[in-house]
């Protein structure tokens, strides 16, 4: 009952309700976001040699010697209690981040473009019918990925930001050297974790089941 | 069921050029010229080795050619199967033919006739709820077959489309693959460079040799009904009987 008692008292006492739901909802808003985003370009990207592929070609050798979470501080060096920045550059970097990794050749299959080129379909439905279909589980599996490093690069962020935020509960509990609070936290943050990597998993199970 | 007509592939004075990957220019056809004749219900092997020109994309239009032609003789629908499963997997078998149909002008009833006739034609039937994502080739080649019969082409290229098959599945592959031959109006062609398997799948079978690639000739295999006799005849007409690039 004691142990109870203190764990409601951790939790009234870091707010955790209103600051779980705040980075939760930035992370699985730009995980979602991200989806579409990557869908709606690749559609475009994939069909030529696009400035935009370029341009992401670009950005993926100076993303390789400069840290994304810098990118993050100066967003936040120019909007510090802004909760918006947060998703801006969550979506970013999520969006950024599953585009680069479907615009590896390997994953296009060239025997289901051949099939379709064969059966008279043009460009345009070739990449909508086929191969942005073959790559949905790819992508899902990119977002698992992604899931755990959006939300270590969050705890990240939100250390330095003002406002909502689980990094700002956890920068409390160093601060106050609150031991006991720092590692219900942790374990609630490992469940909400576990929790959003098993409805990734359903996902990739339920609706894109097939294998590339 | 309209009587089949022969049909030819004439490709004349045919080349095909590749950069290598360190940039260099790599002739693989230089001036072929050959008439592939195609005999009605049956099927038409083409023999090409490994490592060469890919033939059958070039003559489904699939591959850009450097210079000379490739003509089909009226035929204007040719079906391509690669030879990696291209079934595609987010479709159970019923909406892989029905993609096809779907792009032709036929009503709801002609549709649902037409998938029940090609899934019992191609061994499908009480499949057609499943979906392609399994290990079984011999399963998604049926259904890629099923799919390109669906567009009534005038001719099926199968590129080596039973490389990888087990044994007993390549078996049931070769009498499926006959015996649909003999039932529909397409022109069913089959290329590989296993002379075993083009002597197996049919009579009529052109040679080609190697790089860069050259034809040797047509053999007609009736009245050898010996397997081994198939193959010797075969290796005959290859080039000064070097049989790299083939398998056996």
């Amino acid at each position: 009952m004691e142990v109870m008692n203190s764990l409601k008292d951790i939790w009234f006492e870091y707010d955790l309700t209103i600051n779980l739901l705040s980075s939760a909802a930035a992370v699985y808003v730009s995980i979602i976001a991200a989806y579409f985003i990557t869908v709606f370009s690749l559609k475009s990207i994939l069909l030529k040699e696009s400035i935009v592929r370029k341009a992401v070609d670009k950005l993926n050798v100076f993303f390789n010697y400069f840290p994304y979470l810098l990118a993050g501080l100066i967003l936040i060096f120019i909007f510090p209690a802004s909760e918006l920045t947060e998703y801006i550059f969550l979506v970013l970097y999520a969006s950024f981040f599953l585009i680069a990794k479907s615009l590896n050749p390997d994953r296009v299959k060239e025997e289901y473009i051949l099939a379709a080129k064969s059966f008279g379909l043009n460009e345009k439905e070739i990449v909508s019918q086929t191969l942005i279909k073959s790559i949905q589980p790819v992508i899902i599996k990119d977002i698992q990925e992604l899931h755990i490093k959006i939300w270590t690069l969050l705890i990240a962020f939100e250390l330095f930001k003002e406002g909502l935020g689980f990094g700002l509960v956890f920068k409390a509990t160093l601060e106050n050297s609150d031991f006991a609070a720092f590692i219900f936290i942790s374990i609630i943050l490992l469940c909400i974790i576990s929790a959003g990597g098993a409805i990734i998993r359903y996902t990739h199970k339920k609706f894109f089941p097939w294998e590339l | 069921m309209n009587e089949i007509k022969s049909q030819h592939i004439k490709i004349s004075n045919l080349k095909k050029e590749v950069k290598n990957n360190i940039g260099f220019t790599e002739v693989l056809i230089n001036d072929l010229t050959v008439d592939i004749e195609l005999e009605p219900k049956n099927i038409t092997a083409i023999l090409v080795p490994q490592g060469g020109a890919e033939m059958a994309k070039l003559i489904a239009g699939l591959e850009v050619i450097n210079a000379g032609k490739i003509e089909l003789n009226g035929a204007d629908k040719v079906i391509y199967i690669p030879r990696k499963p291209s079934s595609f997997p987010w479709l159970n078998v019923e909406n892989n033919i029905r993609f096809v149909l779907d792009r032709s002008s036929i009503n709801e009833e002609e549709k649902t006739n037409k998938i029940k006739f090609l899934l019992e034609l191609t061994g499908l039937d009480d499949y057609e709820k499943h979906f392609p994502d399994n290990k079984s080739l011999g399963f998604r080649f049926r259904i890629s077959l099923a799919r390109a019969l669906a567009a009534a082409p005038e001719i099926i290229l199968m590129d080596n489309s039973l490389d990888g098959m087990e044994r007993q599945t390549k078996g049931e592959a070769y009498s499926l693959l006959k015996s649909i031959a003999k039932k529909v109006n397409s022109h069913l062609i089959y290329s590989t460079n296993n002379i075993s398997e083009a002597v197996t799948l049919s009579k009529n079978v052109f040679v080609f040799g190697k790089k860069p690639l050259e034809y040797c000739g047509q053999i007609d295999l009736d009245g050898i009904s010996a397997h081994e006799g198939r193959i010797n005849k075969v290796a005959e007409v290859i080039n000064g009987n070097n049989l790299s690039g083939f398998k056996i």
